[in-house]
Formats: structure tokens, C-alpha cells, sequence
């Protein structure tokens, strides 16, 4: 005959049924406790794309204290839709355009007692994340965050330029991005607002390995082009306001049809139009709005028949 | 005495647990081992509010040329290494995903 209960009995027996419970109760209370302190970033891209373009701008993030009041705003501007992802000391969400990732949004506290600036993050695309990060420290740029690996998205590092600009570092691990045209509501141009564009441009060829064009100007402020694969990637320029007040900083820019609709949108849904459109080199309007937690970002036309009537 | 031993033993099994479900999640972990927590360095919040935009106007282009730029002549003096003169500036990709 088989006695089934007699290990139960036992346990109970020698006072082991409670701890036991209570390590197991441990144990799983451990488990969801670190899950939720982990996350999973996803991929940059739909599918793997087997493409590297070293010195592209291929993502960016909002660091921004309401995720929600953000996601009404970009989803009301661009018609993005967005994919939580939990966990973490924050709460994120990947925002889509057209089915396909584009940027992701990451809510955290602002620190207390303090006003800080919610603001848009560029990531540029690297192969050897370490060493570009050696060359940029060597050079002047201070490690803001060190490397972090998601396997998913890949290898990351946040760093401030030589002027404090904040960038990011992203070995992708899908590859970067191909080199289409943006569409309306995906980011189309990067550039770099600061006091010396050039000693700056100096710096970036240094660790990303641009060739670096000088733009006539009219106005005795520098326009200069970060260029890899033959394609313009980015612009750094000189400070637009009183460079003695004013701080470097990275500014992206998202295609519209219509820069003055774009600002009047903007505006509409509780944003505001830091600079009014106007005409920009490339002969299409752009202009540069706030979203309602303070973040600044462009938003630039960009079509053939402007091209066609572009100034040179 | 004899009723301590359990307790012991499920408080060492519970903290080796404990550990072992940290090390494999990357929970505490910076740097490049294991997973880590959606975060970005504080120092990110990035100084003080706000940007300074007021210059802003006429005749200041940030945006990408369109291939045929002019570029200065003679080039300014810079601490960057400029392509040849004779290389037109580039513009964005043209090609189109759809």
C-alpha cells in the first residue's frame, strides 16, 4: 500500500511547512521585484537591416516628466501612436510612424527642488561604441552615462561634448536605419546649436570620422555639415541667441507638409512656437516649438519644388 | 536549538535565491554585464532650463543643403580637416522607402 500523505505529515512534523512557504513566497517576491526593475529596450528597427552608417543620428529619446501629456502631444502632431514598455525606474513607450519605430519616450521625475530641461536625446550611430567613447573622452567629452547593453537595442553611452552638448552612442544591434528620405513624421535633420561650430566639428570628424563641409552664410554665423556615406547627416552651427546665456545642445527636426500648420498645431495642443517659420536654406519653412513639458524640437519641410527654388 | 536550524538554512537559501535572481536580471548591475533598468544618468536632465532662441531670424539656416551650396571661398580657417573645394556639399538620401 502506498502512503501518500506521509511526507506532508512529515513536514508538518519537523515545523517545515512555514519556512518553506516562506521561501518560496521570498523567492517568487524576488523574482517580480527583479523583473520589474529590468526591461527590455527594442530593437531600433522593424527588422534587422544588416546596414551600418557610422555618424548617422538613428534615434532619439524624450527624457520628459508626464509621458502621457507627451504622447497626446506628438500623437496629436505627428499622428504617432505609441507602444508602452513597463518597467525599469521609469516608465517608457516606443513611438510609431507609418508602422515603423521612430523614437521612444521616457518619463522621469524631475528632480526635486530643481527645473530642468525635458528635452530630446540623439543617439549616433557607432560599430565600436568603446572605442569612440575613449576617443571622445580623450578629446574632451565627459561620460554622462556609461555603457549599457540591451541586447535588443544594443549598446549605449551618454555623453556631453567638449561645450556640455548632450548626445548619445548607439551600436544598434538591428543594424542602423537605411538611408531613405524621411517621411512626414519621421526625423529628417539634426544640428548642433553652440558658441565654436568649427573647434565642435573638429571634435565630432575626430570620433565619428565626418567629412565636414563649411557653408557660406550671410550673416557671419557658421553652418557647417557633418557628412558620412556622402549623405549630410547633421549641421553644427553657431548659438542663435546670446551665446554668453545660451547653452550647447543637439536640436532634431521632424518632416511636416506645412512648418506653419506644424506650428499652429503645436500651439493648439498646449506647446509653444519658439521660433516662428521662415524660410530655410534648402528653400522649405522651418520652424522650432516646445512641447508642453519645455522639450524643443524643429519640424522642417522638405519637398522637390523647393529644392528647385532654393536659393544657393 | 533544534527549532533555529530550519530558519537558518531558509534564510541562507532565501539571500543565495535573492542573489542569484539579482545577478541573472542585472538588477544593481551598470555598466555592460546583464540587462538594466530603462534610466538615464542624472546628469542628463541636462542643466539648467532654458534654450535661448532669441537670435533666431533671417539668414540663419541650420537645415541641410541641397547638394549645389555655395561654399566659402577661400575656406575659413578651421581646426576641422575640409574636403577638397571642388567636392559639392552633400544633401539628404533621395531615395524613397514607398
Amino acid at each position: 500500500m502506498i502512503r501518500v500523505g506521509r511526507p506532508t505529515r512529515h513536514l508538518r512534523k519537523s515545523g517545515l511547512v512555514l519556512p518553506l512557504a516562506v521561501l518560496v513566497c521570498l523567492y517568487v517576491a524576488c523574482a517580480c521585484l527583479a523583473r520589474a526593475a529590468s526591461v527590455e529596450l527594442p530593437p531600433i528597427n522593424a527588422a534587422p537591416t544588416g546596414e551600418h552608417h557610422v555618424g548617422k543620428v538613428i534615434w532619439t529619446d524624450l527624457v520628459t516628466p508626464d509621458l502621457a501629456a507627451a504622447e497626446r502631444f506628438y500623437g496629436g502632431m505627428f499622428g504617432w501612436t505609441f507602444q508602452p514598455v513597463h518597467g525599469g525606474t521609469g516608465e517608457y513607450a516606443v513611438a510609431i510612424a507609418g508602422g515603423l519605430p521612430v523614437g521612444g519616450l521616457f518619463q522621469k521625475a524631475q528632480p526635486a527642488g530643481e527645473r530642468r530641461q525635458s528635452a530630446w536625446l540623439a543617439f549616433i550611430a557607432v560599430s565600436d561604441l568603446e572605442g569612440a567613447k575613449r576617443t571622445a573622452r580623450a578629446h574632451g567629452a565627459k561620460i554622462l552615462q556609461d555603457t549599457r547593453n540591451y541586447p535588443a537595442r544594443g549598446r549605449q553611452a551618454v555623453l556631453a561634448d567638449p561645450e556640455g552638448a548632450v548626445f548619445a552612442l548607439l551600436a544598434s544591434s538591428s543594424g542602423d536605419p537605411p538611408d531613405y528620405l524621411a517621411e512626414p513624421g519621421e526625423w529628417i535633420w539634426s544640428s548642433l546649436l553652440c558658441r565654436d561650430p568649427g573647434t565642435e566639428a573638429a571634435f565630432y570628424q575626430t570620433v565619428f570620422g565626418y567629412d565636414v563641409f563649411d557653408l557660406a552664410s550671410d550673416d557671419q554665423r557658421e553652418h557647417i555639415i557633418l557628412s558620412s556615406d556622402a549623405l549630410a547627416r547633421a549641421s553644427a552651427n553657431s548659438l542663435p541667441g546670446d551665446a554668453a546665456a545660451a547653452r550647447a545642445h543637439w536640436l532634431s527636426f521632424v518632416r511636416v507638409d506645412s512648418a506653419a500648420d506644424s506650428a499652429a498645431k503645436a500651439t493648439a495642443l498646449g506647446g509653444r512656437v519658439l521660433v516662428e517659420p521662415h524660410v530655410g536654406r534648402h528653400g522649405g519653412q522651418v520652424a522650432v516649438i516646445a512641447d508642453p513639458l519645455g522639450a524643443a524640437l524643429g519640424v522642417m519641410e522638405w519637398s522637390q519644388a523647393q529644392a528647385e527654388a532654393a536659393p544657393q | 536549538m533544534r527549532a533555529a536550524r530550519p530558519w537558518c538554512a531558509i534564510a541562507l537559501g532565501a539571500a543565495l535565491m535573492g542573489l542569484g535572481a539579482c545577478a541573472v536580471t542585472g538588477v544593481g548591475v551598470e555598466g555592460d554585464v546583464g540587462y538594466a533598468g530603462v534610466g538615464y544618468a542624472d546628469d542628463y536632465w541636462g542643466g539648467p532650463c532654458c534654450y535661448d532662441y532669441g537670435g533666431w531670424g533671417r539668414g540663419y539656416y541650420v537645415g541641410p543643403g541641397r547638394g549645389h551650396d555655395r561654399r566659402p571661398s577661400p575656406p575659413h580657417s578651421h581646426t576641422f580637416r575640409p574636403p577638397p573645394v571642388s567636392r559639392p556639399t552633400p544633401s539628404l538620401p533621395s531615395r524613397h522607402r514607398r
